[in-house]
């Protein structure tokens, strides 16, 4: 589903963010990306879903060449990856519900399909009583399953997530974790980025080290 | 088409909900597109007046062939017949000498006896010429003349095209001033309804990073600014347009007007409903340049 060749991403002279990462993802897999601060793994991830193109090597993503995609295609590939960032990154001004259905209709689905998805993944991930809330009238938790939930509103093939609980707190963390191993077991592919090790460790799944933009050897972690 | 018609509505209502959402900002770029093309339009009203005494100079402009004094009836009739039939000349009137010299004597009554004093009729027979519209430039006039001066029985061709030819000149110079003038502007314009978009994309920015996120094409992001500036513009060429309708009446109005016959030819009639519109419509075109060249810049893709 995910493979990377040989792949080097320098933003400016000096140590390259990444440094010749090659990787491959099954489909249906779910891994974690691990390092410490400045490690690569968010750049690892914008080069997943074409926020970032390598310096060289190649990213493929379900079968297409991310790295010499046209800037026309970027937006289909998109719509197969949910994207979680640990800030959230949801709309103030919109509330719970206007905030998932916005993902399904900039992709141009009919009214009632916006309607119909919204409610159900909202559902599926126990919001249903904070549908006309804002973001700023909800906990730190249910913030991140309202953005996981516009991730997943479009049934992508691969969710990435990007240090999805750094602000939350040992049990909402866990909860997190359980609701990606759910969707995981639907079929989606799951990249996690995070420092944490006590989730991965709890998780037991495969984990790809990076340090100062290097891959470590599998099975060093 | 569904999925054509839905984005077209999702376009025209942020457009609208954007207008209002930055109503000072919005007003603002209409209002500089609205000052633009006033003065352009200013320059159009002028130019157009000064355009319409050409041409009605022109409708008054003659060609007259004169003819040699021993020109065979024959000849006369033939030159008739020809210039009759030529696609340039409205009418050809001939003049005889004794009409000539009739005309003379009424025109210049203190020179009655002249003709006398030279000791017979100095004054030759003509054709005197009116011609078509089309035909009333320079080139049309020259190419007329220079078809006849050699024809048999003719002894002269002439027309006077000089200061007509100046107001034409002087009508052309308010027009490609005017046409300047508003190129300024024009740029500046440009560059205030490039700003404006440029600070709605900033307001808007974490609602772009996350529509871009979510796989939103260049055009769902872009249309509803194009379709904003588009407004705007229109709402500053309507502006626009009612300025100069309402200065027009104004100084139709005024004593000034009445006063100074020069002020019925710069001032005389306003723009055809044409030009007014295509003046209204360019305030669109001009905010929906801005909107593109500040978007490309502003990297909402």
């Amino acid at each position: 589903m995910i493979q990377l060749f040989h792949v080097t991403k320098k933003y400016a002279p000096g140590a390259p963010a990444l440094s010749d990462v090659s990787l491959n993802v099954e489909k249906g897999e779910f891994i974690f990306l691990t390092g410490p601060s400045g490690a690569g793994k968010t750049t690892l991830l914008r080069l997943i879903f074409r926020d970032e193109v390598p310096t060289s090597g190649q990213v493929i993503v379900n079968n297409e060449n991310v790295a010499t995609m046209r800037s026309r295609r970027i937006p289909y590939l998109r719509r197969q990856i949910g994207v979680v960032f640990q800030d959230f990154k949801l709309l103030p001004r919109k509330t719970v519900f206007e905030n998932v259905s916005y993902a399904t209709k900039v992709v141009g689905l009919p009214p009632r399909e916006q309607r119909g998805r919204t409610y159900q993944v909202l559902e599926m991930l126990g919001l249903n009583h904070r549908l006309h809330n804002y973001p700023e009238q909800i906990s730190g938790g249910e913030q991140q399953r309202v953005a996981i939930a516009r991730a997943l509103v479009n049934r992508p093939l691969i969710l990435l997530a990007d240090e999805p609980t750094g602000n939350l707190d040992p049990d909402l963390s866990r909860e997190i974790m359980g609701l990606f191993k759910d969707i995981n077991s639907h079929g989606t592919t799951v990249v996690i980025a995070t420092h944490d090790r006590e989730t991965i460790r709890r998780m037991a799944r495969r984990v790809i080290a990076l340090d100062h933009g290097v891959q470590a050897p599998a099975g060093a972690v | 088409m569904r999925r054509l018609l839905r984005a077209l509505l999702h376009c025209v209502r942020e457009a609208w909900e954007g207008l209002w959402r930055n109503a000072a900002l919005s007003l603002l770029a209409a209002t500089s597109i609205g000052v633009s093309l006033y003065i352009l339009g200013l320059f159009l009203v002028l130019a157009f007046n000064l355009n319409l005494f050409v041409e009605s100079l022109g409708r008054d402009i003659q060609v007259q062939i004169y003819l040699a004094d021993g020109a065979a009836p024959e000849a006369i009739a033939a030159l008739r017949n020809e210039l009759l039939s030529d696609p340039a000349v409205a009418s050809a009137r001939f003049v005889s000498r004794d009409e000539a010299r009739q005309r003379f004597r009424q025109n210049f009554p203190t020179l009655r006896d002249l003709s006398e004093r030279l000791g017979g009729n100095p004054f030759p027979a003509a054709f005197e010429l009116a011609l078509r519209p089309g035909y009333r430039d320079a080139g049309g006039l020259e190419r007329l003349a220079a078809s006849y001066r050699k024809a048999p029985g003719v002894e002269e061709v002439r027309y006077d095209l000089g200061w007509i030819e100046r107001l034409n000149g002087l009508a052309g110079l308010v027009r490609r001033g005017g046409y300047g003038l508003g190129a300024l502007l024009g740029f500046g314009v440009l560059v205030t309804v490039g700003a404006v978009v440029r600070l709605t994309v900033l307001a808007r920015r974490e609602e772009i990073e996350i529509m871009k996120l979510v796989g939103a094409t260049a055009a769902f992001i872009r249309g509803p600014f194009l379709l904003g500036a588009a407004a705007q513009g229109l709402l500053g060429g309507g502006l626009a347009v009612g300025g100069l309708i309402l200065t027009h009446r104004l100084v139709e109005r005024s004593a000034v007007f009445r006063a100074n016959p020069f002020m019925a030819l710069v001032a005389g009639r306003f723009l055809p409903t044409e030009a007014a519109l295509l003046l209204a419509a360019g305030g669109a075109l001009l905010g929906l340049a801005a909107a593109l060249l500040s978007l490309r810049r502003a990297g909402t893709f």
